[in-house]
């Protein structure tokens, strides 16, 4: 009984923590940065929530990029407000955005709001660069990292991994 | 490689946190209400059953309750149970518009077992009525109080002075007349003397002296007789003269019967406020809560519900053609109450509520109808499109039954109004601050006196005159027009009530005081005479009494004077 509990315990963390691999700690960075940039009462921060949960992304480091990013999102509100005000007043996109704007589900994304567009919109575009310049530092700085936080048992317990021969002096 | 394991177990997370906010909405919502109700009213909100879920288009409740926030032991309001259908279409497209909804069982005032109070209100300011209505009664209770009260001087001068004269002059002819017989001693002296000198005439020469002295006797006595006559017929003169001062006396009470006047003329509007200001106060005050409490209930969304997202703008696309974001196009009302212990139910309608009114174009409309003992129609309309905030209500009771009811002017005069039945129509506007409008009472078919605790007789008829011109008034008409500002409503009387019956009383007491005038003229003219009739019968008796005996006396004394004349020797003279 103990054992079986155990082992659901150790695959739920496991499922939660995701995957090790750099490029998909990148990707929950990246994905991390879009979530926090945008206001979260926007289904886009929902939508962008299931896409988390619906791939192997590191869930710490997509946790940790959100709430980072939310308060940077927070001081690039008057960068998203014009980035969004030039979007939504552009011209040639009015009848694209009324057509949305009338379609279902479409309008709990407050797409209409400058600051959601703007947020949306950076992010989306800052996703790549963000998403390489995380994945190279993972390459490099990860083993170091991970021997550095092998020493603490909380991240050992979380991490499922046992202490490195030379970690444990 | 798709990594079933992350994905179930991920997935069976959200399952987890959806079916949280599914079954958690209700209880969130539930707090989220009773904070924010609790907070604005400072009483308790008791929800039972609420259902609400995101996933679904209808949110209802069980019984809820929220409590007065000055009596502990009363709610505020109460319903059963209340249910609102969102359309499906417009939430999804973040749309909240209840195309139907219901609130049933409503209950205004109804008792609780526990308080329903969180913390002390604070004090309420009295009503705005009713605050000059003691000066106003007291304005008119001086008037028909001292009129019921008065007692007529009916000590006239002419019977003063008439009892003086008759209690006075048979002093005067009595002392004449005892003057008169004191005379008879000396008469008699004389007489003797006289009869002494005739049984022995030959002492004449030596009695001369004695003679002599007994004839100036006689002489002095018929001068004292003259004496006494002169002053009867002075006394003549002056009981003349005193009669003509009765008459005058007369004169003087007539004028001062004439001074008598109604000084005291009731003030009709005095006697509105007093006679109808309380209750047409009340009623006003009513109306006038209504319209206070629609200004409370429905703010401004715009002036009170600042949003507090204030991140970015949203933008309003051209040929864009929303409806509001939160609209209920229709709310059916039912529920019962009770006003001045009359019984009601109501039935209504709220129609075109919503958070932005300028989107939705119209304002929003409330309606109920009450039927039982108390019967209304009640019709609101609540405009918040524009800048400035206008407030519209209407109540019409056709037929309420007013109980009857003594109205005291002081500890022994009272109106009596009795039952009747009362139309009342009110109309209040209220645009920005500023209050408008008239509340309009017609009683018709009621009885209407007056009493009094005063016994003499003067009140007993001015009370009986009332009464009958009283009597004659059937209907009246109240109409309170209202100004002023929402928190400082004003409102000024206007009746018909009022006029009329200071009409009634007017011509009443005129009526008392001129009866009064003529029996007491009447009176007067009974006294006058009496007294000089008096008078007249004093003179000729009590005159012709000292006369006769003056004359009497004159011609013992004239007789007596031949007597002692005739003693003497021929020749002599007596000087």
């Amino acid at each position: 009984m103990f054992l079986f509990l155990y082992k659901s315990s150790r695959m739920i963390l496991t499922a939660i923590r995701g995957s090790h691999s750099p490029e998909q700690i990148a990707f929950g960075i990246a994905l991390g940065m879009v979530i926090g940039l945008i206001p979260k009462d926007s289904l886009f921060a929902f939508s962008f929530g299931f896409l988390i949960f619906a791939t192997s992304v590191n869930l710490l480091a997509t946790s940790l990029s959100a709430f980072t990013f939310s308060w940077i999102g927070v001081l690039l509100d008057p960068v998203s407000h014009v980035v969004g005000r030039l979007i939504l007043a552009y011209p040639g996109l009015q009848t694209t955005w009324l057509w949305l704007h009338e379609l279902p589900i479409i309008p709990w994304t407050r797409f209409n709001n400058t600051v959601v567009m703007g947020s949306l919109v950076i992010g989306l575009l800052s996703m790549l660069p963000l998403y390489l310049v995380s994945k190279h530092l993972c390459i490099r700085l990860a083993p170091g990292l991970q021997a550095f936080l092998l020493r603490f048992w909380l991240y050992r317990k979380l991490a499922g991994r046992q202490k490195l021969a030379g970690a444990e002096e | 490689m798709i990594q079933w394991k992350f994905i179930v177990v991920r997935f069976s997370i959200l399952a987890i946190l959806l079916a949280t906010l599914h079954f958690g909405s209700a209880p969130l919502l539930d707090y989220l209400l009773r904070c924010s109700v609790q907070s604005a009213t400072g009483s308790r909100l008791e929800i039972e059953d609420l259902n609400a879920s995101p996933f679904q288009t209808r949110v209802s409740t069980g019984p809820v309750r929220l409590g007065h926030p000055r009596k502990p032991l009363e709610n505020l309001l109460d319903f059963e149970r209340a249910e609102f259908k969102l359309d499906q279409a417009m939430l999804l497209r973040k749309k909240f518009i209840v195309t139907r909804g219901s609130v049933e069982g409503i209950t205004f005032g109804s008792g609780r077992i526990e308080s329903g109070q969180l913390e002390k209100a604070d004090a309420v300011p009295g009503s705005q009525v009713s605050n000059l209505l003691a000066e106003k009664g007291e304005q008119v209770t001086e008037g028909l109080v001292s009129l019921l009260t008065r007692r007529f001087e009916e000590n006239f001068e002419t019977v003063r002075y008439s009892a003086e004269v008759l209690d006075r002059w048979p002093d005067e002819y009595r002392k004449l007349a005892d003057e008169a017989k004191r005379l008879e001693i000396r008469i008699r002296a004389v007489r003797d003397l006289a009869a002494s000198f005739r049984d022995n005439p030959l002492n004449t020469l030596r009695d001369l002296p004695k003679i002599e002295q007994g004839f100036r006797n006689v002489d002095r006595l018929r001068n004292e007789l003259a004496g006494i006559r002169n002053r009867v017929s002075r006394y003549r003169a002056q009981v003349l003269v005193d009669r003509k001062n009765i008459l005058d006396a007369k004169e003087r009470d007539l004028a001062r019967i004439d001074e008598i006047r109604t000084d005291k003329r009731l003030n009709g509007r005095s006697l509105s406020q007093l006679l109808v200001g309380d209750q047409q106060g009340k009623r006003v005050d009513q109306a006038i809560a209504w319209v206070q409490w629609m200004r409370k209930t429905f703010p401004h969304p715009k002036k009170t519900f600042q949003a507090t997202r204030s991140r970015g703008e949203t933008i309003r696309f051209r040929g864009q053609q929303d409806p509001p974001d939160l609209l209920v196009q229709l709310l059916r009302l039912s529920g019962h109450g009770t006003l001045d212990r009359k019984p009601y139910t109501f039935t209504g309608t709220v129609q075109g509520l919503t958070t932005q009114p300028e989107i939705h174009g119209q304002p929003a409309r409330l309606q109920l109808q009450a039927e039982g003992d108390l019967q209304f129609t009640l019709k609101g309309m609540i405009d918040r499109r524009g800048t400035v905030d206008h407030d519209r209500i209407s109540i019409e009771i056709p037929d309420l039954v007013i109980a009857a009811r003594n109205l005291k002017m002081d500890d022994s005069v009272q109106f009596r109004l009795g039952r009747g039945r009362l139309h009342v129509n009110a109309r209040i506007d209220l645009v920005g601050d500023r209050i408008s409008g008239q509340v309009k009472a017609t009683q018709k078919d009621f009885d209407l006196g007056i009493e009094s605790e005063h016994q003499n007789e003067f009140a007993a008829e001015i009370r009986t005159m009332l009464n009958e011109d009283l009597a004659t008034i059937r209907e009246y008409e109240v109409v309170a027009r209202l100004s002023g500002t929402v928190g400082d409503p004003q409102w000024q009387l206007h009746s018909n009530l009022g006029p009329q019956i200071a009409k009634a009383m007017n011509g009443s007491m005129a009526r008392g005081y001129q009866k009064k005038k003529k029996e007491l003229v009447a009176r007067l003219n009974h006294e006058t005479d009496q007294a000089l009739a008096k008078v007249a019968g004093l003179l000729r008796e009590q005159e012709q009494k000292v006369l006769d005996l003056v004359n009497e006396k004159s011609r013992d004394v004239f007789r007596l004077q031949e007597r002692v004349g005739s003693l003497l020797p021929a020749g002599l003279r007596i000087r």
